[in-house]
């Protein structure tokens, strides 16, 4: 039995060899039974989408490539557009190509891992800034309503920016835009927003910063959520509107501005009262403020009126009258019984005059004077008269007058009566009691003191204490001779 | 003197004169300051004609304050 090195295997060993076809179907059944359903994170790498609709492509990580295939009616089904350098799960069976001779995975369905990566970093971010408080409600600041300078920080092109002063152009044309350009995605987008939050903390008079950014996916809304970002928007000097993305998007730098918005038109119309509304305010106010005007003084007349009305002030103003009509009739008597001789008893009227009218000046002075005031203290608006209080004070006043007067108006009643009767003893009628008599012209309107004045033939009267007597004179001499007749 | 500013002080005359009690003197004064005030902002609104400035991020040194 002679065998050779290199010799054919005993041929019992030979049921043990496979065909390349066998062992190739052996690893694919293997192969398709371990691994029917499995997830695989990689990034892309050599990404083509094939005339025929399917897609090929390298999922990668540090070390290894594994060959994926997408066949057309899966790739249909992707929602976002998958390319070179993205990070992904694709989910499928891995399967083995006899004709190639390699194994690859088939996807049926491509998800963008970063969404979970991100919403990692996203949450321990968050976390971090709430734990710093920079997003609590205290550091809330309002914007202010009438905004004269805003502050845009968006990207230079796009729809963004003309939709944003569009807003504030339609709304409130009042303030004026400062655009400063950034880039919202790509690696500069983090530091040209940081650097615009730098100049826009040294402009002033700022009301308000937008930072707005329009939708796009989560990875194109990644600069709104960084730290660096997040901490600008954070130490603004002015108050930030943020309005990025749609809706459903709240970045990190949504949770620490101002106030968030949902859109970047929102944001604008946050920032922009309607110009229409506030033209009507402006109005409506001008309105109200000639109406309180009115009104204040509307108030203070019809209290003045009211006063005039009551009783008490017509009592006041009657006895008042009352008081001038009867001193003016007492003082016209006396003049009457007394011009004809007033040299005589000028000193004793005037005294007595005088008393009248200090009893009534003394009574009314201090007190109508204190009356004057209020009155024309309410005419005026004096703050020390208030409306409330003055109306009682004022009808408390003018009954103390009313009564004043009329006790003033008894004293000087007295004076006259008085004065009246001391004068009356001088009267020439107290004398013609006595027995005298006093001669005057016939018609009685002078009285004839001297013999000088009379003729013979002339008619006269003589005055009696009760009556009087026409008499004619028939002789006349100078002298005091009659009486020793 | 901004819309803010006058709009404000405007809305503060006319509460106090509609509060009442303001004396006569000054409540003439407050109603010529409020209707100054509400001439103006009716201008502010009605002169409004938007401005828009661009800066530029990328250039360093003293920005242009207006």
């Amino acid at each position: 039995m002679e065998t050779s090195g290199w010799g054919d295997p005993p041929i019992e060993e030979w049921e043990e060899v496979y065909t390349v076809t066998e062992i190739t179907d052996a690893i694919r059944q293997s192969l398709e039974s371990e691994f029917s359903a499995v997830q695989v994170l990689g990034e892309i790498a050599n990404f083509k989408a094939h005339t025929s609709g399917h897609l090929y492509f390298s999922l990668r990580d540090d070390s290894n490539l594994i060959r994926t295939v997408v066949f057309r009616r899966h790739a249909g089904k992707i929602t976002f557009g998958p390319d070179n350098g993205m990070l992904i799960i694709a989910s499928g069976r891995i399967s083995h190509y006899g004709g190639s001779g390699q194994t690859q995975l088939v996807a049926d369905r491509l998800i963008p891992a970063g969404r979970g990566v991100m919403e990692l970093g996203f949450r321990a971010l968050l976390q971090k800034l709430m734990g710093e408080g920079l997003t609590s409600p205290e550091r809330k600041r309002p914007i202010p309503r009438y905004p004269s300078r805003l502050v845009v920080v968006t990207s230079e092109s796009g729809a963004v920016i003309n939709d944003i002063i569009d807003t504030l152009n339609r709304r409130w044309p009042v303030a004026e835009i400062v655009h400063i350009p950034v880039a919202v995605q790509g690696p500069d987008a983090v530091p040209s927003i940081v650097k615009a939050f730098e100049l826009s903390n040294r402009l002033e008079d700022v009301d308000a910063v937008i930072l707005a950014r329009g939708g796009g996916s989560i990875e194109d809304l990644w600069a709104f959520n960084s730290e660096e970002v997040a901490r600008a928007v954070a130490r603004s000097v002015h108050p930030v509107i943020t309005g990025i993305g749609h809706e459903i998007d709240t970045t990190v730098a949504d949770y620490v501005s101002d106030i968030r918005a949902a859109t970047p038109t929102a944001a604008a119309e946050l920032a922009a009262p309607p110009i229409h509304e506030v033209r009507n305010g402006v109005v409506e106010s001008i309105r109200r403020l000639a109406g309180a005007f009115r009104g204040s003084h509307e108030r203070r007349l019809h209290l003045l009126e009211y006063l005039m009305r009551s009783s008490s002030f017509a009592a006041l103003v009657h006895r008042c009258e009352q008081a001038e009509f009867k001193l003016d009739d007492a003082f016209g008597k006396l003049g009457t019984w007394w011009r004809t001789d007033k040299l005589a008893r000028a000193g004793a009227l005037d005294r007595s005059l005088n008393a009248i009218r200090t009893v009534v000046i003394q009574s009314w002075g201090a007190r109508g004077l204190r009356l004057i005031r209020l009155l024309a203290g309410v005419a005026a608006g004096d703050p020390r008269v208030r409306i409330a209080s003055s109306r009682g004070g004022i009808e408390n006043l003018l009954g103390e007058l009313v009564l004043r007067t009329g006790q003033s108006l008894e004293l000087a009643r007295r004076a006259v009566q008085h004065n009246v009767r001391a004068i009356d003893g001088l009267h020439p009628r107290t004398v013609l009691k006595r027995g005298y008599t006093y001669c005057t012209t016939a018609g009685g309107d002078a009285i004839i003191g001297r013999i000088g004045r009379l003729a013979v033939r002339d008619d006269v009267t003589v005055h009696f204490y009760d009556g009087t007597a026409r008499c004619s004179v028939i002789g006349k001499r100078k002298g005091k001779s009659w009486q020793k007749k | 003197m901004t819309f803010e500013d006058a709009a404000g002080r405007l809305e503060e005359i006319v509460r106090r004169l509609e509060e009442g009690e303001v004396p006569l003197e000054e409540s003439i004064k407050l109603y010529e300051e409020g209707m100054k005030l509400g001439t103006m902002c009716r201008r502010i609104l009605d002169e409004a004609e938007q401005r828009i400035q661009k800066l530029s991020s990328e250039i360093e040194g003293e920005p242009d304050a207006g």
